[in-house]
């Protein structure tokens, strides 16, 4: 199973060879490739073994590991997505890449949790981006590989059969914590908020931020029963007295701002999952590369996509996420 | 769908059907449990938030019990099920 950058002529014979591939980069590079069992979506930032980095000339490929293979491709779009649970193949999982800020992004986002069959098997993935100097300009995409289509309304999904045997877990990293601040809860589901609660006081959230100068580099933090989960801030409209958010806040959730983190490699490699060899697939945040400085560091020998999002079951933010495939232990 | 859950019910381990209180107790809250399952951690806190929204009817966390059930069973073969299952029903 290999996970590194490829010329695009290398690609293309991996292509060739019938295997399922899991492909990150540039729009101009993908839309290069002819017809196969891949999916794609564009980004041009990447954790490799050389550590992370900026690349528009390669394509960052993830093969599938031995056993596992493509038994299908399906694409959604905000009006069928509700079902893509419900479609992931008995025995196996899903691969889910959408494009950042389309309508199918923003409903799985805001509906995941609550969508029939939530998380019985296991599906994880990426939003796809642009470069950070082409926001705006630029549009993300995703590329269904069956037609070699670039899509920027609809999600990509690979289901992916497990042979016996063997297992799919997920897991995610996420270095932050809840802080010892006040609890934030909000009235409404969604990527942005007004008025809040704040340690049991109804306040404005952007002028709560304006006057605590409340760092917004740092996330929101939700214990979801001992996973940590992460809102990140996007923006904060003083004059609207709005605040945007990179994933949702869901209501009657208490969150916390994250503790500061001093070296956020150094608290990454100290929280390494046991079995990184058997990781299959990872992603990591575009935010944890930009605040926490990954250009040119490298993250324990776990390399794949930076993203716009991560996906491990319900979209995620500055996290890790990673799909492990392990012996059976039934 | 049900066959893949009575094969896990007919494995190495059993999991007590989704009429076993304990199910409804999670739902609630009633008991405390962080999994190690990161779906399972997931799937509470969702079912959490809708059972304390709609004054936990009966039928609610009827439904949600089995849905947890379900979630741990039709993944019964992974490592973190079987720690959690282990230690809910020990």
């Amino acid at each position: 199973m290999s996970q590194q950058l490829y010329e695009v002529k290398d690609v293309e014979a991996l292509i060739r060879r019938g295997d399922g591939l899991l492909l990150a980069g540039d729009e101009s590079l993908l839309r290069r490739l002819p017809r196969g069992k891949w999916i794609a979506g564009t980004i041009p930032y990447f954790m490799t073994e050389a550590g992370g980095l900026v690349n528009r000339k390669h394509i960052f490929v993830n093969e599938l590991p031995e056993g596992l293979a493509c038994v299908g491709i399906r694409r959604y779009g905000e009006e069928d997505i509700a079902r893509v649970y419900s479609d992931l193949p008995a025995r196996g999982l899903g691969i889910m890449i959408a494009p950042a800020t389309s309508k199918v992004h923003l409903s799985f986002a805001l509906n995941a949790p609550s969508y029939e069959k939530f998380a019985i098997r296991p599906l994880i993935g990426w939003i796809s981006g642009v470069h950070l100097s082409e926001l705006g300009k630029a549009t993300p995409r995703v590329f269904d590989g069956t037609s070699g289509e670039a899509l920027d309304q609809q999600a990509v999904v690979m289901h992916i059969s497990v042979p016996a045997g063997k297992v799919a877990e997920l897991g995610i990293l996420n270095i932050f914590e809840e802080g010892e601040g006040p609890a934030f809860t909000f009235p409404a589901n969604g990527f942005s908020a007004t008025d809040v609660e704040i340690g049991g006081r109804k306040r404005n959230l952007a002028q709560f931020i304006q006057e605590t100068s409340l760092d917004l580099r740092l996330p929101l933090v939700a214990d979801y029963c001992g996973a940590k989960i992460n809102v990140s801030f996007q923006a904060v409209d003083q004059a609207k007295g709005e605040v945007q958010f990179y994933a949702p806040v869901f209501a009657g959730v208490p969150y916390h701002h994250a503790k500061p983190v001093a070296d956020y490699v150094t608290e990454f490699d100290s929280n390494l999952p046991k079995r990184i060899d058997q990781i299959a697939f990872s992603c990591n945040c575009i935010l944890n590369y930009l605040h926490s400085g990954l250009e040119g560091r490298k993250t324990g020998g776990i390399v794949g996509p930076i993203t716009f999002g991560e996906i491990a079951y319900q979209l995620l933010n500055q996290t890790m996420a990673y799909l492990t495939i392990e012996s059976s232990q039934a | 769908m049900a066959r893949e859950t009575a094969e896990c019910d007919e494995g190495v381990m059993q999991i007590p059907p989704a009429a076993h209180p304990t199910w409804a107790d999670l739902v609630t809250g009633k008991v405390k449990f962080e999994p190690s399952f990161l779906a399972a951690r997931m799937f509470i806190v969702r079912v959490r938030m809708e059972v304390g929204k709609a004054g936990a009817k009966p039928e609610l966390i009827r439904k949600h019990a089995t849905g947890l059930r379900d979630l741990l069973a039709q993944n019964a073969d992974c490592a973190s099920v079987q720690q959690d299952i282990a230690k809910i029903f020990k």
